[in-house]
């Protein structure tokens, strides 16, 4: 008999996760569920992450659970290459992380995003949020004028 | 309708045939701030054009505190006359110049910068990255003594605590204000325990955890006695402590200073700092039990000798003053200096210094800098 305790968390395609309770318990999202409902060899479903997400997540969550010895520059050189990812797959990352609440994790990719983004010009990032600009003509060529030099 | 968010679309951000663009953002609202909260100043400076709501959001106060807190953005350093960035490979002038004034650099809190003007001596505080400024009230004495700019987060104001020589009395007095609410500065009764028979020796001040902390040395009849003074910054209350006798070998070489948030004191030696850390300054606390040394071995090429200020240590780092040469931040769990901020030849560290970031941060009433302001 293993001696820790284990939990099993179902993905939104249905695929089933067996991990260790003090892993899962890195999301609050799980911790909540498990201190409310206590259930024993229960399936906790998680029906907003996929099991590609999900399993990346574990990832995370094992690695910053078991290597409480590590240091902190080899941390964040793992952090750094676990957000090495593609646009499309931080931004399901994100939404997981914030489903699951895993604040260090939300940061992680934020911090990440926010890098990828930083150099692009308002039209840029109106694109990628897709935001309706809802300044008038006038309106804009008055940020302009007021602070452009925070444009140069 | 199905929401549109083809992985081809996030990842190219081009609008093909098999992908109509809905007008739904992409991520929900609360994380978009959660990402901006990383972004650099300027840029989000750059950013409030995108819409009226990211407009808002930028100069909300929840926002601007939390985009301090995370603390993500690149540090500068105020030195009078000098100012270097970044890296530490870039060079400024910090005596921003009208046709007619010059200012010197007092303090500094949260990327905000406490100036005074050389001619009128009309204090302001400037934001350097917003560009914006706003003047004090005159306060009725020289800013002889110190003077410490902090933020009190239970209340969401910025205060100035002006520590000054009383030219009535011999003794100090202590004037605070509110920026950007109070009209005049308010005086404080500093405790003075041992009666006008006592001459100051020392007088060290430092901000940490919402209090202003004042290590001071006075000599009553040839007795010296050491207490440490603070201020709660909310309720404008002081606790006076006095320090154990022999808990320092010489105050002379003793400083107050902010240690990861809590406030401490440090005594300077040739081979390691000594430093006593205060965590709960209201309670009766023996310092002695909170000593602890940091070994400055792997500093010891860049000082030479004990003659160092230290300055206070941030996120593991502590940050040194080698009185008129240069300053550099210190890895504590390496033990190795991990930056260095080397002063032009031919200039000087004056009196005063700040270590920031850039920041958001405004106070009511801040206008935008006048343009004639050489940048």
């Amino acid at each position: 008999m293993a001696f820790t305790k284990k939990v099993t968390l179902k993905s939104s395609d249905g695929e089933l996760f067996i991990i260790d309770r003090a892993v899962a318990l890195q999301s609050r999202t799980i911790q909540y569920v498990l201190e409310d409902t206590n259930p024993v060899d229960a399936i906790i479903p998680v029906p907003a992450v996929d099991a590609r997400t999900l399993s990346k997540v574990l990832e995370y969550c094992k690695k910053h659970l078991i290597d409480l010895n590590t240091d902190f520059e080899d941390y964040s050189k793992w952090d750094k290459d676990f957000v090495d990812a593609e646009v499309w797959m931080l931004y399901d990352l994100i939404m997981a992380a914030d489903y699951l609440h895993i604040p260090p994790l939300i940061d992680l990719i934020c911090d990440k995003i926010a890098s990828m983004f930083k150099g692009q010009t308002p039209d840029k990032i109106r694109e990628i949020f897709n935001i309706d600009n809802d300044f008038s003509k006038e309106e804009e060529e008055d940020f302009k004028k007021k602070s452009g030099w925070a444009f140069k | 309708m199905a929401r549109c968010r083809g992985r081809k679309e996030l990842k190219t951000l081009d609008k093909d045939e098999n992908c109509v663009p809905t007008r739904e953002p992409l991520l929900p609202q609360e994380i978009i701030v959660e990402i901006l909260n990383w972004m650099p100043v300027k840029y989000l400076l750059r950013m409030r054009c995108v819409c009226k709501q990211w407009n808002d959001l930028i100069q909300d106060h929840y926002f601007i505190q939390k985009h301090i807190s995370l603390a993500n953005s690149r540090h500068v350093y105020y030195f009078n006359k000098w100012k270097v960035e970044g890296n530490i490979d870039e060079e400024h002038h910090d005596n921003y110049k009208s046709k007619h004034e010059t200012f010197q650099l007092v303090c500094g809190c949260d990327g905000m910068l406490l100036k005074r003007s050389n001619a009128s001596h009309k204090c302001l505080i400037h934001n350097p990255t917003t560009r914006k400024i706003l003047y004090l009230p005159d306060c009725g004495h020289d800013l002889s003594l110190s003077i410490s700019f902090s933020f009190v987060p239970s209340i969401g104001e910025y205060k100035l605590v002006s520590i000054y020589e009383d030219t009535a009395t011999g003794n100090e007095g202590c004037e605070v204000i509110t920026v950007g609410v109070d009209e005049s500065w308010r005086p404080l009764q500093l405790p003075n325990s041992h009666g006008l028979n006592q001459s100051r020796r020392k007088l060290s001040v430092a901000s940490a955890g919402a209090a202003v902390h004042c290590f001071r040395v006075t000599e009553v009849v040839g007795e010296v006695f050491e207490e440490v003074l603070s201020l709660d910054l909310e309720t404008e209350c002081f606790t006076s402590t006095t320090l154990e006798p022999g808990l320092f070998s010489d105050w002379k070489k003793v400083w107050a200073l902010n240690w990861n948030g809590h406030p401490a004191l440090a005594e300077t030696g040739r081979e390691e700092l000594k430093v006593l850390v205060i965590e709960d300054y209201k309670k009766k606390y023996k310092l002695a039990e909170n000593k602890f040394g940091v070994s400055l071995e792997g500093a010891k090429k860049v000082m030479q000798g004990d003659d160092f200020v230290p300055l206070g240590a941030e996120r593991g780092i502590l940050w040194v003053w080698l009185r008129d040469k240069k300053m550099f931040g210190y890895d504590i769990k390496h033990g190795r200096v991990s930056r260095e901020l080397s002063v032009p030849e031919g200039y000087n560290i004056t009196d005063t210094m700040y270590i920031g970031r850039e920041s958001l941060a405004t106070l009511r009433g801040m206008q935008k800098q006048p343009s004639s302001w050489r940048v």
